[in-house]
């Protein structure tokens, strides 16, 4: 009550003041004392000055003693400290391999991943264990590795550790070798090396992807490379545990792995008659002399199958040996049903059954057929003709029985007159054909003239196609009209070649020229046609049959150099005829100058003078002065 | 101060406080409610983590800012040379919100771990902010200058008639002795809580009293504001002498926690020093 009447009375002390009251004093400096005193309590006791708890793996440095275990004074936690208990991650550090020394981790302090204080269920390693990239480690995982196994602990457990002191701690990823056999069993019991990799693959044990049997002492040929490992390499039980031996099988001789079914009787070398390819199939090259059994192989029963005579089941190759008379039929079946007899040999030989031209060495005498062979008959193999069996009917009254039409139906529409192959040819041949002229001459086109002796392919043989009929009877149907469109049709008609020519001689030209308007006379009956009608100058040389001009001069050449000339045109006619080169129709009268008197007896040179002019020599017949002294007084 | 400035300076100190709190809680809600074992693989771990960028950071500046609350304000209250710096009152409220928005800090830096002996100081430093809430309700309790010199009951009674005259001139003098005998004081004594609830319903009673003599409503507001206040006052003077007993006993709480809060945060420093965790900015 005293502490409440000072507060009424003196309201202007602070408030402090009013604690100075003993009682309060008192009260309050034990409250300070009680609260420090249980503070020195707690810190001495719990020596909680840690901020959480540490992880159950670290449970063991729990406690303010240890903090330095860890932490190192004024410069929080060293990796130094960490990989001083973490013995083995330093040695693997130290020695730059596994994860803690791959690129991504190397440099960074242990506490970037790791962490403590986090309470006892902290898990200080934590990682996606689906997505880890297993190469930084430094192994990488292949083929079965990476996808068979989808624990990490299927290989990371105490069983694989090879380092003692992290085999008993949980949890751990140190301690596994890349060596196989430190996971794995050695399935060969220490026969083979220690080297898995040299034979095995990560992707599958059992098929031994990298072994390879040419590296070893035995190389695998022929059927070998195809037989099952286990046909040779049996699975038996070692120790208790399944096993196949692989190294050192014994492979000296083949009846190491082979039963020898001729029991010893022809050696114990395999190879003198078989080889690795097959079995069954004796080697082209065999060594055995069948001879030396009284029946000597030839042609293809040199290359087929033992088996195919001697059955294994009989005898051990001995089956023939008491069989007499060894004959074909002893082994083939008569295909023939005995209708060609016994002697096989009379038409097949060893080479091949079927009859071919080259090997045919048969005697089977055809002339008792009906059809005797004759011509090149004779030399067809058999079965050219006899499809199935010899025996077998053939007819063979037409040859298309057995032969194509080569003429693809050309003479279909003349079977009357051609009614077989046999009409043109022969056995002999099927060139050259037999059809005579005399035959020829039987068709709508008789050959004469030069046509007899025209080979049948200048007419019948077209693009490489022989063609007989419905070729034409025309001359153009084979010749070509040189004159189409040079002479007028009104001369020769619808290309009728022989209103001018015959087929005696192309050459020999029967024309009427009186049918022109140019009827020829004199000499011109003499000429070539071509000396007018071919322009030879040209090349190659023109055809000229229309628009020829009736001028001398057109074909002639002006002789007189052009001495006669009377506007543009000579007239030779004035001095020639046709008949004759001669000047028959010359009077020396009607020129200006008439001879006469002696005149007449001298010879037209002595006044009409050769000159040369240019090239030519001109004989001039215009003199100019003929007065007598003009030639006389010369 | 004028009052303005001082609402001012209030908001200015209470938003501070509020937006901080939403924004660490915004930050680092999803974090904070991860459970400590699963902490160390959030993403926000190294940053939100006590000695991450923003976790050691709170610390520091929460420890900071309550050295200041706290010391400041002693030294205001002790030294005469800072006796004419600033009023008390503006001075307890500088203290307040630094040593609110300190250990809000703190809360976020312990990043909702509570353990070990550093948990002694915060849980010293929850008990501290816990009285300064209650200390503060007894703080108000009592009436003082606005130096925060506590007033006598007759310094009190003057008040209360100066409040009296007020009313005075808003009312005829029947309406104010009819008022002034409703808020007179029975004999019967009551305890707090029903006592307010009887100036609660007195107030009610008045309200409806005073909106019968049709008086305006601004007015009858501030004859509510003053009947308000002298019922308080009344309240007041009738528990003056059980609160300074309260304020006198609560400073025996108030401060030794905060000593032992200073004591063990000042180990927990120097542990974290020693072990490396140094000043970060």
């Amino acid at each position: 009550m005293s502490l409440h009447k000072s507060h009424i009375t003196n309201t202007s002390k602070h408030i402090f003041s009013i604690q100075r009251g003993g009682e309060n004093r008192i009260l309050c400096f034990a409250t300070i004392l009680f609260f420090l005193l249980q503070l020195l309590f707690i810190a001495s006791s719990y020596a909680q000055l840690s901020p959480g708890k540490l992880s159950k793996a670290h449970a063991k440095l729990e406690g303010l003693s240890n903090c330095t275990q860890c932490h190192t004074i004024g410069d929080k936690i060293s990796n130094q400290k960490c990989l001083a208990c973490h013995k083995e991650l330093n040695a693997q550090v130290s020695k730059n391999k596994g994860f803690h020394s791959s690129a991504q981790i190397k440099g960074k302090d242990c506490m970037t991943c790791h962490s403590e204080h986090h309470g006892l269920n902290f898990n200080a390693i934590r990682f996606d264990k689906n997505t880890f990239n297993h190469n930084f480690t430094g192994y990488e995982l292949k083929g079965g590795h990476k996808t068979k196994v989808k624990n990490c602990n299927d290989c990371h457990k105490a069983d694989n550790i090879t380092i003692a002191t992290l085999k008993n701690k949980p949890n751990t990823f140190l301690g596994l070798d890349t060596k196989c056999l430190s996971c794995h069993d050695d399935y060969h019991q220490k026969t083979l090396s220690n080297d898995c990799t040299a034979c095995h693959d990560f992707n599958d044990f059992k098929k031994a992807a990298m072994f390879n049997h040419d590296k070893t002492n035995f190389t695998l040929i022929g059927a070998h490379k195809k037989e099952n490992c286990a046909s040779c390499h049996k699975e038996e039980i070692r120790n208790g545990k399944k096993f196949v031996k692989y190294a050192g099988l014994s492979f000296s001789n083949c009846t190491s792995c082979h039963k020898d079914i001729h029991k010893g009787e022809y050696g114990n070398n395999c190879k003198t008659c078989h080889n690795e390819e097959s079995f069954t199939k004796i080697s082209p090259s065999r060594s055995f002399n069948h001879t030396v059994t009284g029946y000597t192989l030839e042609g293809k029963h040199r290359d087929i199958n033992c088996k195919k005579c001697h059955e294994s089941s009989v005898g051990n190759f001995k089956e023939f040996a008491q069989k007499n008379n060894i004959t074909c039929l002893t082994c083939h079946k008569d295909i023939h049903e005995g209708k060609l007899g016994n002697d096989c040999k009379s038409c097949h030989n060893q080479q091949s059954f079927l009859l071919k031209n080259k090997t045919y060495t048969g005697k089977f005498d055809h002339e008792k057929t009906d059809y005797p062979l004759e011509g090149k008959h004779a030399v067809v193999d058999c079965k050219t003709c006899h499809k199935s069996d010899f025996t077998d009917p053939l007819p063979h009254k037409d040859c298309m029985s057995c032969h194509n039409d080569k003429h693809n139906g050309d003479f279909e529409t003349k079977k009357d007159k051609y009614p077989d192959c046999a009409s043109c040819h022969s056995v002999s041949g099927f060139t050259p054909s037999q059809f005579t002229i005399e035959q020829h001459n039987k068709s709508k086109f008789k050959l004469e003239g030069a046509h007899i002796a025209q080979p049948c392919f200048s007419c019948h043989l077209a693009d490489k196609k022989w063609v007989f009929n419905n070729i034409g009877t025309e001359c153009i149907n084979c010749h070509k009209d040189i004159h189409l469109g040079v002479i007028d049709k009104k001369y020769y008609g619808e290309q009728s070649c022989s209103t001018c020519h015959s087929t005696e001689n192309w050459k020999v030209v029967n024309f009427d020229h009186k049918t022109t308007k140019y009827p020829l006379a004199g000499g011109h009956l003499k000429a070539k046609c071509s000396d007018c009608h071919i322009d030879k100058k040209s090349n190659p040389p023109n055809q000229i049959f229309k628009g020829l001009s009736h001028q001398c001069s057109n074909c002639h050449e002006d002789i007189h150099g052009r001495q006669f000339e009377k506007n543009g045109i000579t007239d030779c006619a004035k001095c020639h005829g046709s008949e004759s080169w001669n000047p028959k129709f010359f009077n020396h009268d009607n020129t200006n100058y008439k001879l006469d008197g002696e005149h007449k007896n001298v010879a037209c040179a002595k006044c009409h003078i050769t000159t040369l002019a240019g090239n030519n020599n001109i004989k001039s017949f215009k003199i100019a002065k003929y007065q007598c002294i003009d030639c006389h007084l010369k | 101060m004028t009052k303005t400035a001082h609402r001012i300076y209030l908001g200015t100190m209470t938003s501070i406080v509020i937006l901080v709190t939403i924004y660490l809680f915004y930050r680092g809600l999803p974090y904070y409610k991860t459970s400590i074992e699963e902490r160390f693989y959030h993403v926000d771990h190294k940053i939100l983590k006590p000695s991450g960028p923003i976790g050691h950071g709170l610390g520091i500046t929460g420890t900071l800012l309550m050295i200041i609350g706290v010391f400041g304000y002693q030294a205001r209250k002790y030294m005469k040379s800072l006796a004419r710096v600033w009023v008390l009152k503006h001075w307890l409220e500088f203290h307040i919100f630094l040593c609110t928005l300190g250990p809000i800090m703190i809360l976020f830096h312990t990043s909702f771990k509570f353990g070990g002996l550093v948990s002694i100081s915060f849980w010293s430093m929850v008990a501290v902010v816990a009285s300064g809430v209650v200390g503060r309700f007894i703080y108000l309790q009592i009436p003082r200058t606005i130096q925060g010199r506590e007033l006598s009951l007759n310094e009190i009674r003057g008040m209360q008639t100066e409040l009296a005259e007020k009313i005075e001139i808003e009312l005829s003098s029947e309406k104010l002795n009819e008022i002034l005998a409703l808020t007179k004081r029975s004999s019967s004594k009551k305890n707090i809580i029903a006592q307010y609830l009887a100036d609660w319903k007195l107030k009610i009673n008045i309200k409806q009293q005073l909106k019968k003599t049709n008086l305006e409503r601004q007015k009858l507001n501030g004859v509510m504001s003053l009947v308000s206040n002298e019922l308080n006052m009344n309240r007041k003077i009738e528990r003056l002498q059980v609160m300074q007993k309260w304020f006198n006993y609560w400073h025996v709480i108030h401060l030794p926690f905060a000593i032992i809060m200073l004591v063990i945060m000042l180990i927990h420093v120097g542990v974290t020093i020693a072990f490396g965790y140094k000043w970060i900015f």
